[in-house]
Order: C-alpha cells, then structure tokens, then sequence
C-alpha cells in the first residue's frame, strides 16, 4: 500500500502547477492500471475525525490538511516485491515538491493470529 | 460539488492507528482479542459494503526527495500514530463511518481510527481550478 503523507507541499503550487502535478499524478495512476500494477486508489477528504479512548468516546478533528503526516491518499498495489513497490514510489510526481510516499507491505496474516499462533507454539502465558 | 459533506453518501476509510498491542498480551487475552476482532469484521461486513480491508505489515518505509535525490527511510518506526490496517467501505455519512469506527475492538487496547472520507477529485485539480476562477473574477 502507497500512502502519500503531508500535503503541505500542494500549498506553495501556483495553479499551472498544481494541474501539471495532478496530470502526471493522474497518468501515472493510469500507467500503473493498464500495467495491473494498482488495483485501487483515492485521494482522501482533509475532514475527518481520530476516534479513540474506551467506546470511541473521544472524537477528535484532525488536522488532516496542511500537516506533514496526515494521510493525503493512497494507492492498492498488486507487486511481487517491496522493491518493486518502493520503484513505484519513487515515480511520484509530488516527490519533486516534497510529497513523501510511505510504503507498506500488506500483512499476510493478521497479525493477532500470527502473534496468537506464536504464543501457543512458545506455551507463552500472562 | 464533487467532496462529499458530513451528509454525503459516499466511500469512507478507517485507518486503525496504534502499537503492536497483541505483542503484550498473554495467550489467553490473545485469544479474546482475536474472537473480537473476527467478530467485529464479520458484523462489519454484514451491515455495510466493505470494498477492501486489510492488515498491513510493521515494515515499511517512507520515501521523499532529500537535496535533490530519492532518499528511503524505514524500517517503519513503531509509534501511537502507526498505520496497523485499513477498511475502505460505503457510509450514508461521515456520521455513521464514525459510529462504526466507536465500536472497533482495538480502542480498547489504547489504539486509534482515524475516519477520512475518500475524495472523488484529486484536490490539487480542485484547487488549482478554484485559483483560476479566483484570478478570472480579479480580472474582469
């Protein structure tokens, strides 16, 4: 998974810019479907909320624009290796502006199961 | 017109944030844990149209342009912040994405869901768009 971090790079973008960027954005997306490279792929509203605490009781606001982590978008990859996924993450238009693409393997077992898993195999109690 | 509002119908994702919370519990509590996760998905699935869901792997690594070149960072940090996993699925509102997001089992291990309504335009085509219309009415 290609989770594109910060967007506060988008801000110091003149208007031709931010177009130049959004097509080749776009194309690359487009190059990556036709490949079968991506599967999915979004931007994210910058509203939103963080749910946390006991029962979800605290519900807070983001920030989730101008910040250097909140989570801009994301794309599903379909790749047979990190570094091949990592490739992919280099190509990214925003790069040049100071988008920075956080790559994640998707796991291949929860991890609760493979932990659960251990902990039997180790006879692992409290 | 196009970026969904609190009313809006649309796609949500949840991204679940937190540490490794399982590494620290005893087998016992694993099991517990696990019994109400499946349980949540499963429910989850049953009551709304999940498009994608799945755990993600603690490693990982961030790239970025660092003076003038490609630069990758990682292993992956461990952190409160850290991205665990995600579901991508359809909400009548922003309302009713976070009354799910209340009932995950994992806030009660210290984790956090952030709710984020998926956009259906690339924000910076947007923006770019408003700008102009900006300038066009500055000009005439």
């Amino acid at each position: 998974m290609l989770l594109f971090r910060g967007n506060e790079w988008q801000k110091g973008l003149s208007p031709e810019e931010m177009q130049t960027v959004a097509s080749r954005w776009m194309a690359w997306f487009s190059g990556l479907k036709d490949q079968g490279k991506v599967t999915a792929g979004s931007p994210l509203e910058a509203q939103g909320k963080l749910v946390s605490g006991k029962n979800g009781r605290v519900v807070a606001d983001g920030p989730f624009a101008e910040s250097k982590e909140a989570v801009g978008g994301y794309f599903l990859l379909q790749v047979k290796s990190m570094d091949e996924a990592l490739a992919i993450a280099k190509e990214c238009p925003g790069l040049a502006y100071g988008a920075v693409v956080e790559v994640r393997p998707v796991a291949e077992a929860c991890p609760l199961i493979a932990e659960f898993a251990e902990a039997q195999l180790t006879g692992a109690t409290a | 017109m196009s970026t969904p509002t609190t009313t809006t119908a649309g796609e949500y994702l949840l991204l679940f944030r937190g540490r490794e919370w399982y590494n620290d519990l005893s087998a016992e509590e694993l099991q517990k844990a696990l019994g109400q996760t499946k349980a949540w998905f499963e429910r989850v699935s049953s009551q709304v149209k999940v498009k994608a869901s799945q755990p993600l792997a603690r490693e990982g690594a961030t790239v970025s342009l660092k003076n003038g070149r490609v630069v990758t960072d990682g292993p992956y940090a461990e952190s409160k912040e850290a991205i665990g996993g995600y579901l991508l699925f359809e909400a009548g509102s922003l309302e009713e994405a976070i009354a799910l997001a209340k009932t995950c089992p994992t806030l009660a291990y210290d984790c956090a869901v952030e709710v984020r309504p998926v956009g259906t335009e690339c924000p910076m085509s947007a923006r770019a768009r408003q700008l102009e219309q900006a300038q066009e009415l500055v000009n005439a």
